[in-house]
């Protein structure tokens, strides 16, 4: 019995650790906006401000993205990006060159976490060029963007992992579901029967 | 097979089966999209890609051998009715939503099915040829069901053939050994490192030499014949990375570890005792040393360092650290896939974790390379322990 509880143990220590433990550990902020079409199309010329309304209805996005291009890295200039919120307030901004800004590169831009529900976010460009430095966007000037939200306390990110895996797993293909826990479960009786018998034996 | 044996291959496989659809590689994903050509009549998939770049939403070029693909393209045939049903439309989906499937849980099962069962027999063969603690080595050993599961290369089939070669050899049967081996370089070249040591593992003598010889190229020569003269296979090779990476590591202009690996050679060939794990164990202390290692490539030398790093203490605790180091040299390399990015089939936010390259780069300052660098020296020390031995021994 005592083995049977050994063999048994590490089987779910595994699957607790890895489903369950790690993500809840280390995932700290989830995806929130994936966009990654567009083509370099918007310049970032002097006088030129772009503007993007981003959800935040989790009140907690603590990270954007933005996909920009400076061709043949040659354009130096100063691209500001504001986040502010309904009204208009500033909430953070951001300066940086476009020695930074690869042929082409994302530029993530981490901050606490803003709870306005509604931001607009700007991004403004120095450049007396109009094509030397791009910021991506679709056919509709949507930007490419990536965003993430902040996950509270551990003990809610073990809750919401729980239910994330919960998810996970009815939105897989049931019928592999099915077979791959029977396989499983088969298994492991298989196993219980064959120490029973070496412990009988022994 | 006796009862105990049976208790330790159920656990192993129950440990896979909970493993394997927990971890994910874009490289299995890039050879099997290759590899779904073959279920479309496609035979010579390097002109086949080189005609249908443009179109495909996948454009690298298939580096691997013709028997690769034959053989791990008939697999996927074979496992394709037990795959979940939108598994071509992810295998195609090569945008911004190509991870966030939710059945990748029991892609990634599927296509190691085949992983699993050339590991467990693996196993076996190290039963057979050891004993039961360096099968319960190898069964359980988190290194190898990193290299094989976690970045889940197709490394461990070729690997399972070299060990097959060499049971062969050890059972006095050369011609079987040499043919395995031979099937293992069709499947990938790296077996061509072991083969001069299998060549003399047995009395010199030039009619058996020769004859092996043939019976090791036998499958290579059949299976790369009808594309040798196509262009495009000669291309997907050019950019072949084990011949330049075990070049790269220069002294004088001397590359070192061919320099190495011809005085662990020579060593070899004039020893008495033909222990082929031994010298397998300082061309793979030297290959972590001196070539910048893919790191899959460590699992072609683990299931023959098994048994010598297990003959003392000092020796085992020292193999376990020279490999924890040789992963810790893993993951500072620059790339999401090689740590959190495994993580995607249980969430796939672990995208956005910050990896050990960037936590060294933009928290510590640090260069990671230079602490890689570092790693290399720290294995090149402890490697000479290993070594001392056998010099006594020569001498």
């Amino acid at each position: 019995m005592r083995k049977i509880i050994k063999y048994f143990s590490i089987e779910i220590g595994i699957i607790l650790a890895l489903l369950i433990i790690v993500p809840a550990l280390f995932i700290k902020k989830e995806v929130g906006l994936n966009r990654e079409n567009g083509k370099p199309i918007l310049p970032l010329q002097k006088g030129k401000t772009y503007s993007q309304i981003i959800d935040n209805s989790n009140q907690s996005l603590n990270s954007v993205s933005l996909q920009l291009k400076n061709p043949l890295i040659q354009d130096n200039s100063l691209i500001t990006v504001e986040l502010l919120n309904e009204k208009g307030e500033l909430q953070k901004d951001f300066s940086f060159y476009g020695a930074n800004v690869g042929d082409p590169s994302w530029i993530k831009l981490d901050f606490p976490p803003i709870i306005s529900p509604v931001i607009e976010l700007r991004i403004s460009g120095e450049s007396p060029m109009d094509n030397t430095l791009y910021l991506y966007a679709d056919q509709n000037n949507q930007f490419d963007i990536k965003t993430t939200y902040a996950l509270s306390n551990f003990k809610n990110r073990l809750i919401g992992n729980i239910n994330h895996q919960i998810k996970q797993f009815v939105s897989r293909s049931s019928w592999h579901n099915i077979c791959y826990l029977i396989i499983l479960i088969t298994l492991n009786f298989y196993l219980v029967r064959l120490i029973n018998e070496v412990s009988k034996k022994q | 097979m006796k009862r105990d044996i049976k208790i330790l291959f159920v656990f192993a496989l129950i440990i896979r089966l909970i493993l394997a659809p927990l971890f994910y590689h874009p490289d299995i994903k890039s050879q099997d999209f290759h590899l779904q050509f073959l279920s479309q009549g496609v035979i010579n998939i390097y002109q086949f890609i080189d005609k249908n770049k443009q179109n495909l939403p996948y454009r690298d070029t298939f580096n691997y051998l013709p028997l690769t693909y034959l053989s791990l393209g008939l697999g996927q045939i074979i496992l394709k009715p037990i795959l979940p049903p939108d598994f071509s439309q992810w295998l195609n989906d090569w945008g911004p939503t190509q991870n966030n499937y939710p059945n990748l849980f029991y892609y990634m099962l599927v296509l190691k099915i085949p992983y699993i069962f050339f590991d467990l027999a693996l196993g076996y063969l190290l039963y057979k040829i050891y004993d039961k603690k360096i099968l319960a080595l190898w069964l359980f050993n988190p290194f190898s069901i990193y290299l094989i599961y976690v970045l889940a290369n197709f490394d461990v089939i070729p690997v399972f053939f070299s060990v097959l070669a060499y049971y062969y050899l050890k059972k006095s049967r050369s011609s079987l050994a040499f043919i395995m081996l031979g099937i293992a370089t069709a499947l990938k070249l790296y077996p061509l490192l072991f083969f001069p040591f299998f060549i003399f593992y047995q009395k010199k003598n030039l009619k058996k030499v020769f004859l092996n010889t043939l019976a090791f190229l036998l499958p290579l020569l059949l299976s790369i014949l009808p594309f040798v003269f196509n262009p495009s296979f000669m291309q997907a090779f050019s950019g072949s990375g084990l011949s330049q990476k075990i070049l790269e590591t220069k002294f004088l202009s001397v590359p070192l570890y061919p320099l190495i690996y011809f005085v662990v050679f020579i060593f070899y060939y004039f020893s008495k005792k033909k222990k082929l794990e031994k010298s397998f164990l300082f061309l793979f202390l030297a290959f972590i040393v001196l070539v910048n290692f893919h790191p899959q490539w460590l699992l072609w030398f683990l299931p023959f360092i098994i048994y010598p790093l297990s003959q003392t203490k000092t020796k085992n605790l020292l193999g376990i650290l020279i490999i924890i180091l040789a992963l810790f040299y893993v993951i500072l390399i620059n790339d999401q896939f090689l740590f959190w990015g495994h993580l995607i089939p249980i969430n796939y936010d672990f995208i956005n974790i910050s990896n050990p390259y960037q936590i060294v780069f933009q928290k510590f300052h640090r260069d990671p390379l230079q602490i890689q660098n570092t790693i290399k020296i720290i294995v090149g020390i402890l490697s000479l322990i290993f070594i001392f031995p056998l010099h006594e021994k020569n001498n």
